[in-house]
């Protein structure tokens, strides 16, 4: 089980020689970075073994990440999970102290509002965002954008806890809720730990620990069949295009670029800088490439129709519970072959 | 009507605008909570929507229309040209770039003066900028030239912003939507405070040049033989005015054609005495700009119209029909050079 470290003794804590990106190389608990190279890795001899490693750091090893300790041993609940008061350090590197689950809560983040709905969290929600179109959500208030919200409607909502993105992009909104008197909880879902981490997060913050490790061991479980079944096989160089003129690419740090590599596939643009930017048509034709990916209602560029290219449904693109299902999605149109034989 | 029945009632619609400007918005409270909230009653929701988001907001649109209008209405009188505005002849432009820099650079965090200076010091540069290529051989003013220069100068500070907003640090800067459109959404009462800092001694000081502006409006040569220091009222009021502008700026981004559509229409009520004209522009800039917020923030609620939109939906027809009429009386479009 590729996914699981606690039944398998070579994932155990404390063997030095696995170095920074094994699940029991020291994580820094205040929520500072990642502190594994992800290009490093892939520019190791044997990638794939490498990738399935880094992916193990990021998905189970680090639970000191976001405050909360590491679990004794396998089996065991941990004692101080949903058992209120609790603190926790969000994305922002902010500690909030948590009395009693919040009951009045709007998410400025559509992959957390996805994953609030999921754990069962419908009646805490009282806004919803103007990119959130799940019928849940369909009579609740809109706050507007989810960067620089209508501050009035925050305010008029008596909102116990305001989900918000914890980049840099609208720190002015943050400054805004602290004035007002609005908790903020900062979440950052950039990579698939850290999507994997906002659900952990949001369960124990609304008391909903069950449901969100259940949908935790499902998302891995998935990751995990997905990776094995792929892992033999060669990974053909893979460019995903989220669409804009010229196309936007994901890069490393991305969980689109985590999901290539578990999916089998080789992000062709895994030396992108930034997590997202526009590459030139020139760029994509540099690139050898074996695959086109493209986001729902794209078309492929037409001086690359040369290159075999599909279309992915648009929840690939929602970074929440459907993550693994992506993961399938994504290595179905890269190995068809692999998932003929049904479920192993 | 007297000029001082005309003050008294600017000054009741300014309070009018305001009163209306805390009771609309995208939170639904009634008048009553509205009122309640005002006298520190109520839920304390009710208050913050009212008097820390509504009401600074008011506040700071009516300090910077008026900011606006009244620096353009001093524009038009040194320049003795209806279209001269701190938009159109690029100020604007200058102290958004002076301020997204002194941004960029880190310096208005650690410098609470920084922000307003910067912002002034690219308005300054972009006045002499203008002037100096309008300047002809004998020290005059070519109108023509002018306006064009300013559109120029204009745009060659958006891209300068455009640049600077795209190389540095999105924490500091805030959206380059905000610089270039303009937006009241981030007022608070700190931000209202350094604007009034900066921008009401201006305006006294403005005011109290009404006197030798209006000589001004006859011609130079006339001004100086009626005992006017032609050139230091010039010096000083162009300066000031340009700092008007900057205290806006720095704290809304840029908002194009208040300082045309105000003082225009103030003069169709009054006339041309600017002892009346300057005053009377302040505050009606301020019940222009506070009514084109109400729209900007209700039109599309819970989103945001850009205040500049607003501001050029109504002030590009204004000053096309100006320019026309302008060109129609004076076919050499030099006025008063």
């Amino acid at each position: 089980m590729l996914w699981r470290r606690r039944s398998d003794p070579r994932y155990r804590a404390g063997t030095p020689e696995l170095g920074p990106w094994h699940p029991g190389y020291p994580c820094d608990s205040t929520g500072g970075g990642p502190l594994y190279s992800f290009n490093s890795l892939l520019n190791e001899p044997d990638m794939r073994w490498s990738v399935n490693w880094f992916l193990l750091a990021t998905l189970v090893g680090c639970d000191a990440f976001s405050g909360q300790q590491d679990p004794a041993g396998a089996g065991q609940p941990d004692p101080s999970r949903a058992s209120y008061p609790f603190q926790l350090v969000d994305a922002a590197g902010a500690r909030h102290t948590f009395n009693t689950p919040p009951r009045r809560i709007v998410s400025l983040v559509p992959s957390a509002t996805e994953a609030l709905l999921a754990m069962g969290g419908a009646n805490h929600l009282v806004g919803r965002t103007d990119y959130d179109g799940m019928p849940e959500l369909a009579g609740l208030p809109s706050v507007g954008g989810g960067l620089q919200p209508n501050l009035e409607i925050l305010v008029s909502l008596d909102l116990d806890l305001v989900i918000r993105f914890a980049g840099e992009s609208d720190l002015a909104t943050m400054q805004r809720l602290t004035d007002l008197g609005i908790p903020h909880f900062a979440v950052q879902p950039d990579g698939i730990e850290d999507v994997l981490t906002i659900i952990r997060d949001l369960g124990r913050i609304t008391d909903a620990s069950d449901a969100a490790d259940a949908m935790l061991g499902e998302i891995r479980n998935t990751l995990d069949d997905v990776a094995q079944r792929v892992a033999e096989l060669p990974q053909p160089r893979v460019a995903y295009l989220l669409g804009g003129n010229p196309p936007w690419v994901a890069g490393p740090g991305t969980y689109i670029d985590e999901l290539l590599a578990v999916a089998g596939g080789k992000n062709v643009f895994d030396d992108l800088g930034p997590l997202y930017a526009p590459v030139s048509m020139e760029a994509l034709l540099a690139r050898d490439l074996d695959l086109i990916l493209l986001s729902d209602g794209l078309t492929p560029p037409s001086l690359l129709a040369y290159v075999r290219s599909a279309v992915l449904p648009s929840s690939v693109e929602i970074p929440g519970p459907g993550l693994g299902r992506a993961a399938r999605d994504i290595a179905r149109l890269i190995h068809p072959g692999a998932f003929d034989a049904g479920p192993r | 009507m007297k000029p001082i029945a005309w003050t008294a009632l600017m000054g009741l619609a300014v309070v009018l605008v305001f009163l209306l400007s805390i009771l609309l918005g995208s939170a639904p409270l009634t008048t009553g909570e509205v009122f309640s909230a005002l006298l520190g009653e109520g839920d304390v929701n009710d208050r913050r929507i009212v008097v820390d988001l509504r009401a600074p907001r008011a506040v700071m649109a009516i300090l910077v229309g008026g900011g606006l209008s009244l620096s353009g209405a001093v524009f038009q009188a040194l320049l003795r040209n209806p279209l001269a505005e701190p938009y159109i002849l690029g100020i604007s432009g200058g102290a958004a770039t002076g301020a997204v820099v002194a941004l960029a650079l880190g310096l208005a965090a650690s410098l609470s003066w920084a922000l307003p200076a910067a912002a002034f010091a690219g308005a300054l540069f972009a006045i002499l900028l203008v002037l100096r290529v309008a300047a002809t051989a004998d020290h005059r003013v070519d109108v023509r030239v002018l306006l064009l220069a300013g559109v120029v100068v204009g745009a060659f500070f958006t891209a300068c912003m455009s640049f600077v907003l795209s190389i540095s640090d999105a924490r500091t800067v805030r959206s380059a939507v905000l610089w270039m459109m303009g937006s009241l959404a981030g007022s608070d009462w700190r931000t209202v405070w350094m604007v009034t800092l900066y921008s009401l001694p201006a305006v006294i000081a403005l005011v109290g040049l009404a006197r030798p502006l209006n000589l001004l409006a006859i011609g130079e040569e006339t001004a100086g033989y009626l005992g006017a220091d032609v050139e230091r009222v010039k010096r000083m009021a162009y300066v000031l005015a340009s700092l008007l502008t900057a205290a806006g700026v720095a704290a809304t981004g840029v908002i194009g054609f208040v300082g045309l559509i105000v003082p225009h229409s103030v003069r169709l009520l009054v006339g041309a005495d600017y002892r009346v004209l300057l005053p009377l522009s302040f505050l009606a800039g301020g019940v222009f700009l506070t009514m084109a917020d109400i729209v900007a923030r209700t039109a599309v609620s819970p989103a945001e119209v850009p205040i500049g939109v607003i501001t050029a939906f109504v002030g590009v027809p204004l000053f096309l029909l100006l320019l026309r009429s302008s060109m129609a009386s004076r076919p050499d479009a030099g006025i008063g050079s």
